[in-house]
């Protein structure tokens, strides 16, 4: 594996709004404000803040240690903590977090369709649906039906796909200059945002319901479940992106501080997506869907197409600002998977980008399929609306906790985290307290647990997820194929990825990588 | 109808049965927000309709409801607050029934959006126990009137936190490597 291959971030600043870059995403913007609506409001920002400190930041920091500290990629990096099993979790996780990557494209192209929207056919008064049993349908949700429907989507999907690896052609060199103007740009709209929902009539009174808690919902266990879930997601925790991100970085980098300034900036970004999103919805009464997409592509919309003036302006900034958000971690998810690649087969980083667009590019196409399932839109809307819910569900609602769960019991009991903590004091101006060890042995694996198994148990009683009897045909096979799919796409090439013997240069670079990090 | 009915109530559990992470509940997204397309041409059949006197009230402040059927005050029927709506903590208030010039005095107990649904009096749910579906509805945002005190610490706290953390560690990081304080290297 040659060092141009993997590269090296140019400055501190670089890696920091790389790695934000990253965690700030659609999550930020979207599913944060769906779930604080969904979870009770104030009721919810207490325990996510109390999440972010007790399970975010310290399994952010561990993923950031281990990075740095090995140099190395996600599965070589677990490899040389828990050997074999160790680089299986690790390629589980770059294959599952590949998958989320896979439909988190299909998003943005459709988001990067409402961008072109906004620009005029976005807020007529409707649009007509060819081919539902609505004639036409009201905007926005009109505009998203025929545009998801239409297979000119394809064509957005290749352009994203298109995009993202022009951004990482030439690794952290080539994404360094374009998230040094993104990561800024997304925080200017975003304020400008602000600024419009607060000054409309009520829109403070979204500020006062999204930070007032509501103790009689907090002792509601869904709302703490949906807290760590969040900051899970949001801090892009066990898809591996970190740790590819940090092995970037010199070994004595100062870990705690990034891991630290990336969750403030990060939760520091959704503090005021909150104050936007909570404003507009208030000041214009709207009650999204139970869905979190519908936040993105119809509250907001809504809300903005209701302003007295500025409409076009502020629906392409908030647009732009989602597609930015989107490119920002999608590469970085991308990149997770290519390091990876590299580190392990010592490919050159065209053939990985070769490998991972071609295989990335088709299943976005998948998910992209405009087929309209149900005219009458009773059930969903087009069959890759419906691949995107039910494979989400697995490799969201699972793979990433599982993930997250396998990482802290291995750095934790295995590594162990002791030797870790000391490591990363030793280069930090911040000193980890030994409760960082409790948080990972523990605490942290436990709450995982636990949102795991209460998840399991409802899909054990209400069966597979997905399924109803009433689907005609071969929909009602949709939700098996969905989970087998994911299943072998993820454990199986994993298993398969993991025999597979490493290069010499990979070998090489273990070897010195090993003696230079004490041992690990 | 029916069927769509039928779709709303499965999408509805669908909902419920799983948490909200991620992109996941986009299926019942697109179901709810159908159905509720759906409703609209059906209550403008039946005529019904209902009104609030102030749309933005306050929290524990009474609010005079008007609803009216083909434009006349409807004297049977029945109103409904849904504290918010289409989340895992809605929660939902019975009012007493409207008088005979179709008002009924409301007095909301929580903050935030609340839809209020109009209902023939009378109206048995359906056979799973599910409400029948509104003949109106109306949207409204209950307001506090004033930052409350522990709202107030909440938003301060995580302002400080999130962004005081953030300044203070960013001007940490980019501060020369020769200030790190020594410390104990790393046992190996």
């Amino acid at each position: 594996m040659s060092s141009d291959n993997r590269g090296q971030w140019k400055s501190k600043v670089g890696f920091v709004l790389a790695a934000s870059g990253s965690a700030i995403g659609l999550g930020n913007v979207v599913f944060f404000g769906s779930n604080a609506y969904s979870y009770g409001f104030g009721a919810f920002y207490l325990p996510y803040l109390i999440a972010l400190f007790l399970v975010g930041v310290p399994v952010l920091i561990s993923e950031l240690g281990l990075g740095s500290m090995t140099q190395r990629s996600f599965p070589p990096s677990l490899a040389r903590v828990g050997g074999r099993w160790g680089e299986l979790a690790g390629w589980w996780a770059l294959l599952n977090a590949s998958f989320i990557t896979m439909y988190y494209i299909t998003i943005l192209s459709w988001v990067l369709g409402m961008f072109l929207g906004a620009f005029g056919p976005l807020w007529g008064a409707e649009t007509a649906t060819p081919g539902f049993a609505m004639e036409s349908l009201a905007n926005p949700h009109g505009f998203f039906f025929r545009m998801i429907s239409s297979p000119w989507i394809i064509v957005l999907v290749f352009v994203v796909w298109l995009l993202n690896l022009l951004i990482v052609r030439r690794g952290v060199t080539s994404i360094e200059p374009v998230v040094k103007v993104f990561v800024p740009l997304m925080w200017i709209f975003m304020i400008a945002l602000i600024v419009r929902g607060v000054t409309l009539p009520h829109g403070e009174e979204g500020v006062y319901l999204l930070f007032t808690p509501d103790f009689t919902i907090m002792g509601d266990p869904a709302v703490w479940r949906g807290a760590v879930s969040q900051i899970f997601f949001s801090l892009t925790l066990g898809f591996g992106v970190m740790t590819a991100y940090a092995s970037y970085l010199p070994r004595d980098a100062d870990q705690i501080n990034n891991g630290i300034v990336t969750a403030c900036l990060n939760c520091g970004f959704e503090y005021i997506a909150g104050l936007a999103i909570f404003s507009l919805l208030f000041a214009f009464a709207i009650v999204p869907s139970a869905g979190t997409l519908s936040m993105i592509f119809f509250v907001v919309p809504e809300g903005i197409a209701s302003m007295p003036a500025g409409v076009k302006v502020f629906g392409v900034l908030f647009f732009l600002l989602l597609v930015m958000a989107g490119l920002s971690s999608s590469i970085s998810l991308i990149e997770g998977l290519n390091c990876a690649l590299i580190d392990k087969f010592g490919w050159s980083r065209r053939k990985t980008l070769l490998v991972s667009g071609c295989i990335g590019l088709v299943g976005s196409v998948c998910f992209a399929l405009p087929v309209i399932m149900d005219p009458d839109l009773s059930w969903d809307g087009t069959l890759g609306f419906t691949l995107i819910d039910l494979v989400d569900h697995w490799s969201f609602g699972y793979g990433l906790l599982i993930v997250g769960l396998v990482e802290c019991l291995l750095i934790g009991w295995v590594l162990p985290i002791e030797k870790l903590r000391q490591e990363l004091n030793y280069n930090s101006r911040f000193h980890l307290p030994k409760a960082f060890n409790g948080l990972i042995k523990v605490v942290i694996p436990a709450a995982l647990l636990f949102v795991l198994v209460t998840s399991g148990y409802q899909e054990v009683r209400d069966g597979i997820y997905g399924f109803a009897a009433h689907r005609p045909h071969w929909q009602q096979l949709l939700p098996f194929a969905a989970f087998g799919v994911w299943l072998v796409g993820t454990v199986g090439v994993a298993v398969w990825l993991t025999m597979k013997p490493a290069s010499a240069a990979s070998h090489a670079a273990d070897r010195a990588g090993q003696e230079s990090s004490h041992g690990i | 109808m029916e069927s769509r009915q039928r779709s709303g109530r499965r999408g509805r559990r669908a909902a419920h049965r799983r948490p909200a992470r991620g992109t996941s509940k986009s299926l019942a997204a697109v179901l709810l927000l159908m159905l509720a397309a759906l409703a609209a041409p059906r209550a403008a059949a039946q005529e019904m309709a209902i009104r609030a006197d102030d749309e933005r009230p306050l929290r524990g402040q009474a609010v005079r409801l008007t609803v009216t059927e083909d434009g006349r005050p409807a004297a049977a029927a029945r109103v409904s607050a849904l504290y918010r709506p289409n989340s895992h903590t809605e929660h939902r208030t019975e009012l007493a029934p409207v008088d005979s010039s179709g008002t009924v005095l409301w007095t909301p107990e929580y903050t935030g959006p609340v839809t209020l649904e109009v209902r023939p009096a009378g109206a048995e749910p359906g056979p799973d126990g599910a409400p029948v579906p509104p003949a109106a509805t109306l949207t409204v945002a209950v307001r506090y009137g004033s930052l409350p005190p522990s709202g107030l610490f909440i938003m301060v706290l995580a302002g400080l936190l999130l962004f005081g953390g953030a300044a203070v560690s960013m001007l940490l990081l980019l501060r020369p490597p020769d200030h790190i304080p020594p410390s104990e290297p790393p046992s190996t």
